[in-house]
């Protein structure tokens, strides 16, 4: 076959070499140097023979002879190669076996580039005396499996004849059986910067050989995954992995097992796992992760065995190096036991127990693990010796999500008018991931045109999306906006209410200068009809933070127990999303009074109770936290000005405030009225005069009034009437005013206020009335 | 006249080397053809450790006997043992042939490498109707000299790995013998053989060519 192909074949391919030879030298050169070599496919007898294949031309052009050492520089590194003919003799053609090459070049990318001549260069070469190399395995098994001897030998026999440079990476074709994939040359002696040949005489040393799986790892690119605002956490986890890893001499001596288990806990999106695969690239090690998925089987036993070979990969890596087991969402893989009816889950916990006590007699592994339900997991998991720290990660604070927002927008395009300590301020409650929405969502807004995203992009995107944690919240509500000028009269009211609710949230340096807190809540009381209701919508549109309306029909279930798990976690939400304001609007029918009610295993009981504890209960629950524990601690000596500033900020807005209605005050627990919990009590009074009339003219806006009516003589003549009444008076007259003088009519007349005061009457009586100042004045009393 | 010289040197060197090689080829093939018996020994005997593993001795007459298990496990044992020198010995056979085509191909390529100034990169490539280049020449000894070193690690490794602990792999030895050579034709040596003896004896063909 071979004898056939050369018989056939013409040599005209190197007659035409030698004329292109006679032409002017210079003028040839440069335009060789410029001729391109089409990078084709290896012929597969080629395939680990370390030749790269060119035509005559090029040959003569690079005036090497047959068979010496080349270096080709390639878009994704360098390789070294033997240069034969083609066999066909034809030009402009490149074929080249990768066998020796700088880490990360590999074939798949080279298809369909074409290379200058001027990217070969002959290189001369000496015979090497000595090599120092690390051998890359093909599996732990075989790396163990191997003598040493044996595997001596072999890399001899492979890297024989062949040309390296040092800090290559000689691959060993894939279709020779032996447990070796790669040998990467970490020293060579003579050291030349040539190439340098491997003789039968050289002395080859083999520092070390690891598995395939971890020189992938070691090769990963090694771009720093960017976490910001957890460098407390960080720095925390990064000294528990990093510790065995670095010390185990010294936790053997002093007769300590070393700790090596962590448990993440924190609301979805906080960074749990970028955080621990950051840390795993910042120490270098080897992160084996576990999903749930991949474990479950259908075949019972199935899935303890999928745990077992998974905790075994890690052992084998760990013989490698550092490894990190991380098992996301725990709470799936290891949920509480005793429950009757998931006996093949209680195996798979039990599994996973044995499994991580295992692993602290190895050293070397230390298990991760990250959820946002811990109280779903088995309590056995959380003990020292199987995960020994528990860290907390909470909702970033107004520093941390600056510092996110920084980190964000590090690489956007970002115009000098975007405020990211405004922004920040706005996004409370947000998380990591929602920040990064918020800015992914401002850039989509940001035309394509313009090349900066400005605020205003910001302000739209911010519009668009909400924190992660809104939305499975219960009690979430959009009011119109109300205006503290849709509202007549009630103007000292109206200033109690700003003082109480607004200002401590606009202005807290002023607060914390005097030594305030702010009020807790605030009960709002006094006859039905009189804008209790109205008057929390301006506040909850004047104060821009979020809004919880709670009514009895979100809270009330047949399940025991519901109700107050619901109000509990509209609580919680609150906390979270801070500053927030809860509105418990008709409080009264919600909760009932212990001491009014006879029956006392009543619901409303319990609801009162939880309701007791969420305003003035000892603290919050570890995983509400915000921040880290050191913040709350407090050290802010070394801040400046403004970042103080910030934390006052923060720290006053972490809370919520809770403002109740109702118009039975008498019906309420008295221990639910005592400072500390529904602490401010205003009483809102039916209109007086003045404020009748100011209600008048508000309601009559849209009406158009005939030049008699006078609004101070409606105005006397309601008294008793509640803003309400007065509004369905309005209305009345109307359509009165419709009624008699036809569809066309364009104008009330004062009469038909007066006729309709006639069937219009007063919600409000004297005695309801006396009922309510009674009160108020006892309070005053107090 | 320096290429035709140069080109007869080659030529000659080429010819001893090529001789050297089909040599070594024949010794090859004797010492491949003499793994063959030993290992079917082995395996008919990994077969018979295993019946005698499987065997209720309890049961059988000779209970009464009660080490002839564990003798006859020694036994075994030995037999394997001495078949494993055997193929030892075939495996150093096979050493020798690939040294010696080694340092015969080396030699050859250490010629061309010494002259290859003076050969020139036209007279190396130029083929004739019924004559290969020495570029082709060159590159089929270098093949077989590789040939013979990655088809001896293969063995070696191969005969490594053969333990008397895996009776089922043991049994299935002369099957993986026989895939492993499937993978590694002879072809190479061959072809290279007749490429360089065309080579040799029509070599003068270049040199007139090249005058014309």
């Amino acid at each position: 076959m071979h004898v056939l192909n050369f018989m056939v074949r013409s040599w005209t391919g190197s007659r035409r070499a030698g004329i292109a030879l006679s032409r002017g030298e210079s003028a040839y050169k440069s335009s060789m140097e410029r001729a391109a070599l089409k990078l084709l496919l290896l012929d597969p007898g080629d395939e680990g023979t370390q030749r790269c294949r060119v035509g005559p031309s090029t040959l003569s052009f690079l005036g090497a002879r047959i068979g010496a050492p080349l270096r080709i520089s390639l878009p994704t590194g360098c390789c070294l190669c033997t240069v034969w003919p083609r066999h066909d003799l034809a030009d402009g053609y490149l074929q080249v076996d990768l066998t020796c090459s700088t880490a990360g070049v590999r074939a798949r990318d080279m298809t369909g580039f074409t290379l200058s001549v001027g990217q070969l260069q002959v290189l001369a070469y000496s015979r090497l005396t000595k090599a120092t190399v690390r051998v890359v395995v093909k599996s732990a098994a075989l790396k163990r499996s191997t003598p040493r001897a044996v595997l001596q030998e072999t890399i001899r026999e492979l890297l024989r004849n062949i040309y390296v440079s040092l800090h290559y990476v000689v691959t060993v074709a894939p279709n020779l059986q032996n447990p070796v994939m790669y040998i990467e040359i970490l020293s060579v002696d003579p050291l030349v910067n040539e190439a340098g040949l491997i003789t039968p005489q050289t002395s080859i040393k083999i520092k070390e050989v690891i598995t395939y799986e971890w020189y992938r790892h070691l090769s990963e690119d090694t771009a720093k995954a960017s976490v910001a605002g957890l460098d407390d956490v960080g720095k925390s986890l990064k000294e528990i992995i990093d510790l065995p890893f670095r010390f185990p001499k010294t936790f053997k001596k002093l007769g300590l097992s070393v700790p090596n288990g962590v448990l993440l806990i924190g609301p979805p999106g906080v960074g749990k796992t970028l955080m621990v695969k950051a840390i795993a690239k910042e120490v270098g090690a080897y992160l084996l992760c576990i999903s749930d998925l991949a474990i479950y089987g259908s075949r019972p036993g199935e899935s303890e065995e999928n745990l077992r070979r998974v905790f075994e990969k890690a052992r084998e890596m760990a013989y490698e190096g550092p490894t990190i087991l991380f098992i996301d969402e725990i709470d799936s893989l290891c949920p509480k036991r005793g429950r009757s009816d998931n006996a093949p889950e209680d195996r798979i916990v039990a599994q996973l127990l044995t499994l991580l006590d295992g692993v602290g007699s190895e050293g070397k592994i230390v298990v991760t693990a990250a959820t946002n339900r811990p109280d779903a997991l088995d309590p056995a998991l959380r003990r020292p010796g199987r995960f020994d720290r528990e860290i907390v990660i909470g909702t970033p604070t107004l520093t941390q999500r600056r510092s996110i927002l920084q980190l964000l927008t590090s690489d956007m395009p970002i115009s000098t008018d975007v405020d990211l300590v405004k922004l920040a301020e706005m996004t409370t409650g947000y998380v990591g991931a929602d920040l990064t929405a918020l800015c992914r969502e401002a850039a989509i807004q940001a035309d394509s045109m313009k090349p900066v995203i400005n605020m205003a992009d910001f302000q739209e995107a911010f519009k668009k999306t909400q924190p992660s944690s809104f939305r499975s919240a219960i009690g979430l509500t959009e009011c119109k906006p109300v205006t503290w000028e849709q509202i007549g009269g009630l103007e000292d009211v109206k200033l109690k209410l700003k003082q109480s609710v607004e200002w401590p949230m606009k202005f807290p340096q002023a607060f914390a200068r005097m030594g305030l807190s702010h009020p807790k809540g605030i009960l709002l009381y006094g006859p039905s009809g009189c804008a209790k209701t109205t008057l929390v919508k301006a506040l909850a549109t004047s104060c821009h933070c979020s809004f919880l309306s709670v009514s009895g029909a979100d809270l009330f279930s047949r399940y025991v127990g519901d109700s107050e798990k619901i109000l509990s976690q509209v609580f919680r939400q609150a906390r979270a999303n801070a500053p927030a304001i809860i509105f418990l609007d008709e409080i009264d029918s919600i909760l009932g009074s212990r001491s009014h009610c006879k029956t006392s295993h009543g619901v409303s009981e319990q609801v009162l109770s939880v309701l007791l504890n969420e305003l003035d209960g000892i603290g919050l629950k570890v995983t509400e936290r915000r921040g880290s524990k050191l913040q709350l601690e407090g050290q802010c000596q070394e801040q400046s000005d403004e970042e103080r500033k910030l934390e006052f900020h923060e720290s006053l807005n972490t809370d919520f405030m809770v403002v109740a209605a109702t118009n039975r005050p008498d019906m309420l627990d008295d221990a639910l009225l005592r400072p500390g919990r529904l602490d401010k009590v205003i009483y809102i009074p039916p209109p007086d005069l003045k404020g009748r009339l100011s209600i008048l003219k508000i309601c009559t806006e849209k009406i158009p009034l005939d030049t008699d009516v006078s609004l101070q003589d409606v105005a006397v003549l309601t008294n008793l009437f509640s803003g309400a009444d007065i509004e369905n008076l309005c209305k009345e007259a109307a359509l009165l005013a419709l009624q008699e003088n036809g569809l066309e009519v364009t104008a009330v007349k004062h009469e038909h206020f007066v006729k309709s005061l006639r069937t219009v009457k007063p919600s409000l009586n004297m005695k309801d009335l006396e009922f309510y100042e009674k009160i108020y004045t006892r309070e005053l009393a107090f | 006249m320096a290429p035709a010289a140069a080109l007869s040197a080659m030529a000659a060197a080429l010819e001893a080397c090529s001789a050297a090689v089909a040599r070594q080829a024949a010794a090859w093939r004797q010492a491949l053809a003499g793994c063959s018996p030993p290992l079917d020994s082995l395996a008919g005997l990994a077969a018979q450790m295993r019946a005698a593993e499987r065997l209720p001795w309890g049961s059988s007459p000779l209970a009464a006997f009660g080490d002839l298990p564990e003798r006859l496990w020694r036994k075994q044992r030995g037999a394997a043992e001495a078949l494993l020198e055997q193929l030892g010995s075939r495996r150093a056979e096979l050493r020798a042939v690939r040294d010696a085509v080694g340092a015969a191909v080396a030699s050859a390529l250490r010629l061309y490498e010494e002259r290859a100034a003076e050969l020139g990169l036209e007279a190396a490539l130029r083929r004739g109707p019924r004559c290969p280049s020495l570029a082709d020449a060159l590159e089929g000894l270098q093949d077989v000299e590789r040939h013979y070193r990655h088809l001896y690690l293969e063995i070696q490794l191969f005969l490594l790995r053969i333990s008397c602990d895996s009776l089922a792999d043991m049994e299935t030895l002369p099957q993986a013998w026989g895939k492993m050579l499937e993978r590694y034709k002879e072809d190479v040596v061959e072809d290279t053989l007749l490429k360089i003896s065309l080579f040799v004896d029509n070599h003068q063909e270049l040199c007139s060519s090249e005058g014309s």
